[in-house]
């Protein structure tokens, strides 16, 4: 169940009214080939849904290998227009080759498989998966570890999501006044007031 | 009293009706209104100057003359610090610092701060008369256990008043702007954070510890027992991380060279140090999972509502991230025996709670950015092929599988139906999905 959600994120993601729709969009597409590649190349064993997944969305591979800029630009975003050079440099470092792999390689054998049982099971196709191998096809990619970096915008949310904390314990959690009720803060704007979660 | 007239240190019977009135904190607030204390802040800085002072004057007594503790001294150091709350925050509003500038930090600070420190684990009143003293270094071993919760609801009330004191004190930069918050560093925090205050490490680790005593499996055998009210031991923890997250911002700033004299030579934030220098992380990441353990046992009760979660559970989500940031090694610690899946499933039972309710943003964000922090740690990512079994309700399709299916479906799910004001976490959820 979870690859088929995450492929539907991928479908999603890789559309090209969202890739086109914001300077960082392809970000999403990029993670999501790093998940996927990962669990092929360091994770086969527990591949098989995944890769079920991806051949029913075989269709987008070639979308992906062969974007091109719009002629007319996106009206969700009326600031930013995506340009070839923008294109250009990111097109290229998609990591799609293990997708091709599969898609090349074990595809041909689900649909001789289907062809010769119409009625083949989910796990059928399963195993026919669990039989393949893509050793010595794929070329090994780095994995990489994302650590959070420290920042002056984390220290900001840390810092406004402590004080707001600590002004509503006193607004609303017993007393009806509080030492800060007629002070006016200014490091962050109140839009609305929730409740902190866990105080009646 | 103060509005009409200058007073002076010796009006005796003044300064004793103040400290012997009130018997509560709304008595200080409707003693004092919000226009009374603007006008005294504007017009005469000079009375709230002799306010403070002879509150500190109150707390001084008490630490420094353990012959004299009596019951009576005791009240009048309460009432004391209900003043120095009521008035904090309004002077050190920046239209009028400049009249206490010099008066903070020409001494009154620093002597302010130690006498709370001190008073924290004060005998016979903020701790029972038999306690041992705890404010000296060799007491580190009885801060990690039963110790902290020394004495009874009375003792805990007036350790939460302290400790809400030394928030006010913190809460200059809460009336700053942005700008000034990142351009100013904050005098309040580097003098309580200052290693070198006497006891100092001792008490650093008495509040942190403090989470470590809620032991909330241990109270919950009878339903609905903890439904009805906080209690005064949460209150405690909840301003003790309160008072924790604000003592571990940190903003890096170029230059500090205009700090006051009373600030120079002042070591590295004693918070930060005291969490980098826990030998042992066991007792921490058992406190931790305890209270998130929490959230998703209050969502599988027999009962409905017949157990809550903690009222401090946002302050220990701020706080675990902080605890994350300063120890990574605290990520394999708690996923060596499992503790970090029980934390992550009640960290994506939290997300899928509350992920449509714009106001709740900055909860989801700091719940993501937690279960990020763990992924980037190994032993998570293989502890994550456990199988789970789900015993609460939660917004994704059934499945049977392990705590990564539990992962992927939130993610997924997130993303899927993704409202137009999470889309800034999408970097998170990914990240952390291709980490693990």
């Amino acid at each position: 169940v979870s690859w088929a959600k995450l492929a539907n994120v991928f479908e999603l993601f890789s559309l090209t009214k969202w890739l086109f729709a914001g300077p960082h969009n392809h970000h999403s597409v990029f993670y999501l080939l790093e998940i996927f590649n990962n669990q092929l190349l360091y994770q086969w064993e527990g591949a098989s849904a995944l890769v079920l997944s991806l051949l029913r969305l075989k269709h987008i591979y070639p979308k992906l290998s062969s974007l091109e800029v719009p002629q007319a630009p996106s009206e969700d975003s009326p600031h930013w227009r995506p340009d070839a050079e923008w294109l250009q440099s990111w097109k290229d470092q998609l990591q799609l080759e293990p997708f091709k792999v599969v898609i090349d390689h074990i595809d041909p054998k689900i649909q001789a498989c289907i062809e010769a049982n119409p009625s083949a099971t989910e796990d059928d196709l399963v195993s026919v998966v669990k039989k393949c191998a893509l050793v010595g096809l794929l070329r090994p990619l780095p994995i990489s570890v994302r650590a959070i970096e420290p920042s002056n915008d984390l220290e900001m949310f840390l810092a406004a999501y402590s004080w707001v904390s600590y002004r509503q314990t006193l607004v609303y959690a017993k007393h009806n006044q509080s030492s800060f009720a007629g002070t006016t803060p200014k490091l962050f704007e109140f839009t609305s007031q929730p409740a902190p979660i866990g105080r009646a | 009293m103060f509005l009409d007239r200058d007073v002076n240190d010796s009006d005796t019977e003044l300064w004793c009706e103040l400290f012997s009135r009130p018997s509560s904190y709304d008595e200080v607030i409707t003693a004092l209104s919000i226009e009374e204390l603007r006008t005294l802040c504007a017009d005469r800085p000079a009375n709230l100057r002799g306010l403070v002072h002879k509150s500190i004057l109150q707390l001084e007594l008490l630490a420094d003359k353990p012959e004299l503790r009596s019951s009576e001294l005791c009240r009048f150091t309460e009432n004391a610090v209900k003043w120095l709350t009521r008035v904090l925050p309004f002077m050190l509003e920046p239209s009028v610092a400049h009249n206490f500038h010099e008066f903070w930090w020409e001494g009154m600070a620093p002597r302010l701060v130690s006498y709370v420190l001190r008073l924290l684990f004060c005998p016979s009143f903020s701790v029972p008369s038999s306690a041992p003293d705890l404010s000296s270094d060799s007491a580190k071993d009885l801060l990690w256990g039963s110790a902290v919760s020394l004495g009874s609801s009375c003792h805990w009330r007036v350790r939460t008043n302290l400790v809400k004191l030394l928030l006010c004190c913190l809460s200059q930069e809460l009336q700053e702007d942005v700008q000034a918050f990142t351009d100013h560093e904050n005098w309040w925090r580097v003098l309580i954070c200052n290693k070198g205050l006497p006891g100092s490490s001792v008490l650093s680790l008495s509040i942190i510890s403090v989470l470590s005593i809620f032991d909330q499996s241990s109270r919950s055998w009878l339903p609905y027992t903890d439904s009805w009210s906080s209690s005064d031991l949460e209150d405690l923890i909840l301003v003790s991380l309160q008072y924790l997250n604000c003592c571990l911002i940190n903003i890096p700033r170029e230059s500090s060279s205009a700090r006051p004299s009373c600030l120079q030579d002042v070591g590295p934030n004693l918070y930060t140090a005291t969490l980098q220098g826990l030998s042992d992380l066991t007792v921490l990441a058992g406190a931790l999972h305890s209270n998130f353990k929490r959230v998703t046992d209050s969502a599988n009760t027999y009962l409905p509502g017949s157990m809550r979660i903690a009222i401090f559970t946002e302050e220990l989500l701020v706080f675990s991230f902080r605890c994350l940031q300063i120890r990574p090694d605290l990520a394999s610690v708690l996923s060596a025996d499992g503790k970090a899946l029980d934390i992550t499933a009640a960290l994506m039972y939290i997300v899928m709670t509350y992920k449509e309710n714009l106001n709740h943003f900055g909860l989801l964000q700091q719940a993501l950015l937690i279960v990020q922090a763990f992924s980037t740690d190994r032993e998570f990512s293989i502890a994550l092929n456990t199988p789970f079994v789900k015993t609460f309700s939660i917004d994704i399709p059934v499945f049977s599988g392990t705590y990564a299916d539990l992962l992927f479906l939130s993610y997924s799910s997130l993303m899927q139906g993704m409202p137009l004001h999470l889309y800034s976490l999408q970097p998170t959820l990914l990240v952390t999905l291709s980490n693990v």
